[in-house]
């Protein structure tokens, strides 16, 4: 009964692997914080007594906090790593000039503009699901989502 | 829109660590094989009942022993019998007027007597 626990959690962190580790970096500019995130998070799922009803928000809701003590705690970062593939991380392999700009682009969002893009666009949340993990109604999550989206056009006109 | 999207979208992520991979196999292959028990402490459950169970008795047993403290006496109560005497009255009406001990209208009681001695009225001062 327990083993069938852990697969479906196994399940989900191998369908949302990338997704969830890009939420993490997102919040935490670090990759080894994320890592350390998600692995916490991971850590603390299986070892509750029942799985929560809904696993997947649940999980997002844990990262984001585990993601919010650890930036607090470390106040260390002293370059701010974006969630592109740059040609500075080990996994590269393409053109990063598009990510580099992107990544400029989005370091000039606030917080929760980025929050919610990368929640979009990345992880394929529903305004509902993403104000439920960042503790807001959905209609501030789209208006948040709109004003970031807009504000990267305008940045992108802006260089062009 | 559209365009950014699709230009948000086609940008390769960074990716997890081999490390990180490895680190999650063993966060999964570590993860407690049975659920948390709701009686986690080192002594059995029947044990603990037990003593319960004792201190139950214990505690029943002293205190059917132990003896209850002495109830606090009340203050008697006095009554005084007296003729149908309106002057005799009025002393007593007086006396409690002016709080003397001994007519403390909580503690004393005035029966007044009719004409062929058998009580007929009983009033407080």
């Amino acid at each position: 009964m327990r083993g069938k626990t852990i697969d479906i959690v196994r399940l989900f962190y191998e369908l949302n692997r990338q997704e969830l580790f890009t939420y993490a970096l997102a919040l935490t500019r670090s990759r080894e914080a994320a890592e350390d995130v998600v692995q916490n998070v991971f850590r603390n799922v299986l070892n509750r007594p029942r799985l929560p009803g809904d696993l997947r928000p649940y999980v997002f809701r844990a990262i984001r906090n585990a993601a919010v003590d650890e930036h607090r705690a470390q106040a260390r970062i002293a370059a701010l790593e974006s969630i592109f593939d740059l040609p500075g991380h080990r996994n590269n392999g393409h053109d990063p000039a598009v990510a580099q700009e992107l990544d400029a682009l989005l370091q000039q969002l606030n917080e929760q503009e980025r929050e919610c893009i990368v929640l979009k666009t990345y992880n394929g949340l529903t305004f509902a699901e993403i104000g439920d993990v960042c503790g807001v109604s959905m209609n501030t999550a789209a208006s948040w989502y709109r004003r970031g989206i807009e504000k990267l056009r305008a940045l992108m006109k802006e260089d062009v | 829109m559209d365009n950014l999207d699709d230009r948000l979208q086609k940008v390769p992520l960074a990716k997890p660590s081999a490390a990180h991979d490895a680190a999650m196999r063993r966060v999964f292959a570590e993860a407690p094989l049975h659920r948390p028990r709701f009686w986690s402490a080192n002594v059995a459950l029947w044990q603990t009942a037990a003593a319960c169970c004792a201190c139950l008795a214990f505690g029943y047993l002293l205190h059917a022993y132990v003896e209850p403290p002495p109830a606090a006496s009340l203050p008697t109560s006095t009554v005084y019998v007296i003729p149908p005497d309106p002057a005799l009255r009025g002393i007593f009406d007086a006396s409690a007027r002016q709080n003397i001990p001994a007519f403390d209208p909580g503690r004393v009681r005035v029966r007044v007597l009719s004409a062929n001695d058998a009580p007929t009225l009983e009033r407080e001062i």
